[in-house]
């Protein structure tokens, strides 16, 4: 898995890979059962503090996104598909807020920014 | 996480014909991960000296382990580990001698994991010293103190002149280092930007001073503005550096 780091985005590091990783899971680029990396092997590959990396893992866990199991590693816990589509709603909804507020600061309202996203799509649907 | 690994308190040191600290407050607390970051002449590598007592300062206290750096060093430095800008190793030694020498230094030096880490980074043992090259030789300086498995470590800069593989190796090590034991580090560097993920917490020094310290998350959200949160390097610039404070 790719993970994309910004150091200035309005996201703390660990909110970022969490993010990320809960998308791969919601999207089902990461399938349940799936290994992931330990947390030292991606800390070291993303120069990440392992304290960072374990916080990440520890609240996907809590979540229930994730599952340790003791001297096997890190999977990805299956996930009953109602409870799947309520996350993937919740994940949507955090995006569209966070693109209202982008929106806001350049002085667009909700409208024009749902406008704007129809027309983005009918420029992609013309390809 | 409960105690301070270093913890100073109006510092005031300075060299025969050049003040370097008037009055200095910084801390660092256990287990975390402190960038120093400064201009040149900030007075990083003094500070460095001061926690390991190498120098006696002035007036003020300073912690380190909670011990006196002067007056306990040899007790602390059994507990700490430095990794100066340039390695002090015997240029004439070989590799393999000064791992030998090393470990008559300190028992209990993880010899194994060093010399596994070195042959790892393809470094000649029979060589000597003088003979490696910049980066080897501070992957030597780096892999011989990580293996102390100390309580705290001080980096001075060690990534300076070393290429970028050679300072991403570094970093590595760095984290297989945090990830194996609570260890504090202080970490002074010029590349805040390569660093920023290992660090949780920052001081700013300009001029013998510190401008701004504490957690870095706290600070970026301090400074955050409408298009999103400065990055450590950012930070730097406005909070460290003369054009940031005449702005």
């Amino acid at each position: 898995m790719q993970f994309k780091i910004d150091h200035r985005s309005a996201l703390p590091l660990y909110a970022q890979l969490k993010q990320q990783i809960q998308l791969g899971i919601l999207s089902g680029h990461l399938r349940p059962g799936e290994t992931l990396p330990p947390i030292r092997t991606l800390a070291a590959r993303l120069t990440i503090n392992p304290n960072t990396m374990a916080r990440v893992y520890r609240e996907l866990e809590a979540e229930g996104y994730l599952e340790t199991w003791q001297g096997k590693g890190c999977f990805v816990a299956a996930v009953p598909s109602a409870e799947g589509s309520k996350r993937r709603r919740a994940v949507a909804r955090e995006e569209a807020r966070l693109l209202l507020e982008k929106m806001k600061t350049l002085g667009i309202g909700v409208d024009e920014a749902i406008r704007l996203i129809k027309e983005v799509q009918n420029v992609g649907n013309g390809d | 996480m409960s105690g301070m690994a270093i913890e100073i308190e109006g510092l005031r040191f300075g060299y025969p014909r050049r003040p370097v600290f008037p009055s200095l407050t910084v801390s660092v607390p256990q287990g975390m991960a402190c960038g120093l970051l400064g201009p040149n002449a900030a007075g990083k590598t003094t500070l460095m000296s001061l926690l390991n007592g190498f120098y006696k300062p002035d007036s003020g206290r300073i912690r380190v382990l909670g011990m006196d750096p002067w007056k306990e060093r040899v007790a602390l430095q059994r507990r700490l580990a430095f990794v100066p800008e340039h390695p002090f190793i015997y240029p004439w030694m070989r590799v393999q001698d000064f791992l030998a020498f090393y470990a008559r230094c300190f028992p209990g030096w993880d010899a194994a994991m060093a010399r596994e880490r070195l042959e790892a980074a393809r470094i000649p043992m029979k060589a000597r010293f003088q003979s490696l090259s910049r980066g080897q030789q501070g992957r030597v300086s780096l892999e011989t103190a990580l293996a102390r498995h100390a309580d705290l470590l001080l980096l001075d800069d060690p990534t300076l002149g070393l290429d970028v593989d050679t300072r991403h190796a570094l970093y590595r090590s760095l984290v297989e280092e945090l990830a194996a034991r609570e260890v504090t580090v202080f970490f002074a560097t010029h590349l805040p930007a390569e660093v920023e993920g290992l660090l949780t917490h920052v001081i700013f020094l300009r001029e013998g001073r510190v401008t701004a310290q504490g957690e870095i998350e706290a600070m970026k959200e301090q400074h955050a503005g409408p298009e999103g949160r400065p990055s450590l390097e950012d930070l730097y610039l406005k909070l460290a550096t003369e054009d940031g404070h005449a702005a």
